[in-house]
């Protein structure tokens, strides 16, 4: 452990050059995508008057979630003090910043006025969690910039756990309130619970390790370095605990739901009759981002082979995509309570119908390109500094911790 | 042009607020504008005033959509790219009790609430409230984020998803900003002391007034028969109320 | 007061006089009224102030006096050249669009604002027939209301 060494890529080789490439074309894509919604308007999406959030603010706080929780590895490394995960905290504190880049990349290029980013710098209303949330976006640009010098520059090493410290505070208090971005909308009942601000918390700890997990396994894996699998499996184990939490998490918020009369209605859509959303519940949620990971990750045979755990890792990611669609998309679509359940009521506005929505090619375009974005900055920041240990293989790490 | 006679004054203590504007037309151009104490023009709104109006669904005609076209043609709202994305600044909600059976509708638009939630979350301080009540948007420092839109318990906002053109002189408007009733502000400004809707009427199922002043109809009709806010469990004190259900 | 409305509208309606050029035979409209706000120098340079003030003025508080109000800019400064057309926001004839293109500061008032004058008479034509719909006769006269996207479109995706 102790002559652990950092190296940065050579970033030269063609394979290198062509995943930049690779990245580059989702970036042109998704720009060409931004510059035709701004031209045009936002009918050339399919988002509208009722469901006024789509698909780029489903990748967008995917993303921005994930952020923080790609954080994790350094923190309970600087934090909680388990050497073990200590040579990954390089990559986890750029990967939370470059998470965290694209996420705020796609939320803002998806503005009705995107030209007006000065204008959401500089004026403020305090009371509104929204502009509460881009000052934890910044401070959290700073803390973990700062976070990753301690542990770039051997002259402020010593700084380290305090700057881990603050930059673990501060993404529990990030997350919180990008769960109470939907959990103050006290007009829609599939957001109104105290319970979305913890619950989104918990989403992080799993949507940043299946991420971090993924690119970990490709940037060992690209550049020839050894990755022992001791490391991977306290990692796979951890992955299965915030599966495990996630699900508890959501199974206790349905639970209250259901035990409120008022809430009957939006329950029973996402659980029994939403059509689109409560297949994306079950399959998408639970089979396929719970209860598929949780095998691979627990199964003593298939837990063995990387390409199981990658593959849970994935599958994560794709649950994890279900389940915000069903939150951000299903919780518009279920009609808002204008009257008082005695009523049943229609307009020309589409009150008291649940609204419809297919995303336009323009936000998955829009959206992928923040992925692509997050993974370039990743990649570009392993090629300018020493982010990777040379050998993390079973010795190395086992002799000290 | 808006300091008002007394000959005014008596006239509309004598006609009362929702007959005057049928007065105004008989009379003379311009003269039902003068219904309520215009404010000078240099003058700050104050909380003297709060703006709100005064629905009687008994008197909404079933099938009627005249304030809903009167407000399109007022604020210069067109049909743009289909039902989903136009503009909606006040609708026609068609109801029916489901234990009873009975039937009416009602114009639902921007309640103009007291504690309005559009405004609380607004990240940049472009939703506002204007001290007189009038819930507005300012779209100079709007950015299009619709959290606005995510809040509003009453689906009252719109985003504008299209190049505009030629819009009302009094009323701009533009792509990616959002908008919702302004309770005719320019009307009120002006003096003309009601909306284009409760105009447009002709049941005079709308009426346009002063919640803060107790003379005036508004509120002595809430003071005689009451009114009941949508989705009063929110607490958010609406300045648009309802009667008749 | 209903005498005095009928001269503001009188004189409001007199603003449509034929084309107006200025010495030259330039493209840069000549304004209706005699005299600007502020002297010349001034308002080049303290205009985006002002209407900057006044916007906030007008949009919070509800002021609406003349002064500096980008409407009555307009009002004055948006008028037909020797052939009768009127120029409309970003072109090169347009009050506006002449200065800033050379200086090339972007404008996007006309996003939102309207480009053209009030018409005074539109005004007073739909008081009176608060029930008519459709676009008032004079508005439809003067061309003003001629949207060639307002058609109502369905959305082909
Ligand atoms: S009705 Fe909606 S838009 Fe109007 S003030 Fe209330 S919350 Fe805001
Ligand atoms: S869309 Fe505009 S008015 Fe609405 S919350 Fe965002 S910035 Fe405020």
């Amino acid at each position: 452990m102790k002559n652990l060494r950092y190296t940065s890529i050579d970033g030269n080789s063609p394979a290198y050059l062509g995943l930049l490439g690779f990245f580059g074309l989702f970036l042109l894509a998704a720009f060409v995508a931004f510059v035709n919604m701004e031209h045009e308007g936002h009918w050339i999406t399919g988002m509208n008057n009722q469901i006024v959030w789509g698909m780029p603010h489903v990748f967008a706080i995917f993303l921005i979630v994930a952020a923080s929780g790609a954080l994790n590895v350094a923190s309970i490394a600087s934090v909680f003090g388990k050497k073990l995960y200590k040579p990954l905290s390089r990559l986890s504190a750029v990967l939370a910043v470059a998470l965290l880049a694209g996420g705020l990349a796609v939320l803002v290029l998806d503005l009705g006025r995107a030209d007006r980013l000065i204008v959401a710098m500089t004026y403020y209303n305090f009371k509104s969690i929204f502009a509460w949330n881009i000052i934890l976006y910044n401070g959290f640009f700073l803390i973990v910039g700062l976070y990753l010098w301690t542990m770039l520059d051997w002259q402020v090493e010593k700084y380290a756990r305090v700057a881990g410290t603050a930059a673990f505070i501060w993404r529990l208090i990030l997350t919180t309130g990008t769960g109470s971005i939907f959990g103050f909308l006290v007009s829609r009942q599939a957001y109104d619970s105290a319970l979305l601000a913890p619950m989104f918390v918990i989403l992080s700890f799993s949507f940043g390790l299946a991420i971090f997990m993924l690119v970990m396994f490709a940037a060992f894996k690209w550049t020839g370095r050894p990755l022992g699998d001791l490391v991977v499996n306290r990692l796979k184990n951890l992955l299965g605990v915030f599966v495990a939490a996630t699900f508890y998490f959501s199974a206790v918020y349905h639970l209250t739901n259901l035990y409120m009369t008022k809430k009957h209605g939006i329950e029973s859509f996402i659980l029994l009759d939403g059509g689109i959303y409560t297949q994306l519940f079950w399959w998408g949620q639970i089979v396929i981002g719970t209860l598929l990971p949780l095998l691979l990750v627990y199964c003593p045979r298939p837990s063995k082979h990387r390409f199981a755990i990658g593959l849970a890792a994935v599958l994560v990611i794709l649950g994890g995509m279900a389940n915000l669609y069903v939150i951000i998309i299903g919780g518009q679509a279920y009609p808002i309570p204008l009257l008082p359940a005695e009523f049943e009521y229609s307009s020309t506005f589409f009150d008291g119908v649940v609204a419809g929505y297919s995303p336009s090619k323009w936000e998955i375009m829009l959206g992928l390109g923040g992925v692509a974005l997050s993974l370039f900055i990743v990649a570009f920041a392993l090629k300018i500094f020493r982010l990777l240990p040379d050998d993390l293989s079973d010795n190395l790490v086992s002799s000290k911790s | 042009m808006n300091s008002e006679t007394p000959i005014d004054q008596y006239r509309r203590r004598l006609l009362g607020g929702s007959v005057a504007a049928l007065a105004g037309l008989t009379l003379a151009p311009g003269v039902f504008l003068q219904t309520v104490q215009a404010r000078p023009a240099d003058e700050p709104v104050s909380d003297r005033n709060r703006w709100g109006l005064l629905i009687d669904t008994n008197k909404c005609a079933d099938g009627c959509n005249r304030c809903v076209t009167a407000c399109n043609e007022e604020n210069g709202l067109k049909p743009m790219h289909g039902p989903t994305t136009d503009p909606q600044w006040i609708r026609i909600v068609k109801v029916k009790s489901k234990s009873t059976g009975y039937q009416f509708q009602m114009p639902v638009m921007c309640q103009h609430c007291e504690h309005p939630p559009c405004v609380d979350v607004c990240p940049t301080g472009a939703s506002f409230k204007r001290a007189d009540g009038i819930v507005l948007v300012d779209r100079h420092i709007c950015i299009g984020c619709r959290y606005c839109m995510m809040a509003c318990p009453y689906k009252a906002r719109s985003l504008v998803h299209e190049t505009l053109t030629d819009q009302k002189p009094y009323m701009p408007r533009g792509k990616g900003t959002v908008e919702s009733c302004t309770l005719c502000v320019h009307k009120v400004d002006r003096g003309d002391g009601t909306t284009a809707c409760a105009e447009a009427c002709p049941e005079q199922a709308i009426l346009f007034g002063d919640l803060n002043d107790s003379g005036s109809e508004i509120s002595r009709r809430l003071e005689q028969y009451g009114g009941r806010q949508l989705r009063a469990d929110l607490g958010l004190n609406t300045g648009v109320r309802y009667q008749g259900f | 007061m209903a005498i005095l409305l009928w001269s503001l509208s009188l004189s409001a309606a007199s603003d449509f006089r034929g084309p107006s050029r200025d010495a030259n035979g330039n493209v840069v409209p000549t304004p209706k009224g005699e005299q600007c706000i502020r002297p010349t120098d001034e308002i080049r340079r303290t205009h985006p102030e002002l209407l900057l003030h006044k916007r906030d003025l007008t949009m919070h508080q509800g002021i609406r006096t003349k002064d500096a109000s980008l409407k009555e800019c307009i009002n004055c400064h948006v008028t037909p050249d020797s052939s009768g057309k009127v120029a409309r926001a970003g072109e090169p004839g347009f009050f506006c669009s002449s200065c800033h293109q050379s200086v090339s500061v972007k404008l996007d008032c006309f996003e939102c604002h309207s480009d053209r004058p009030e018409s005074a008479d539109g005004e007073r034509l739909r008081q009176t027939s608060p029930h008519s719909s459709g676009t008032p006769l004079v508005d439809r006269l003067l061309s003003l209301s001629n949207n060639p996207k307002a058609v109502s479109q369905q959305k082909v995706r």
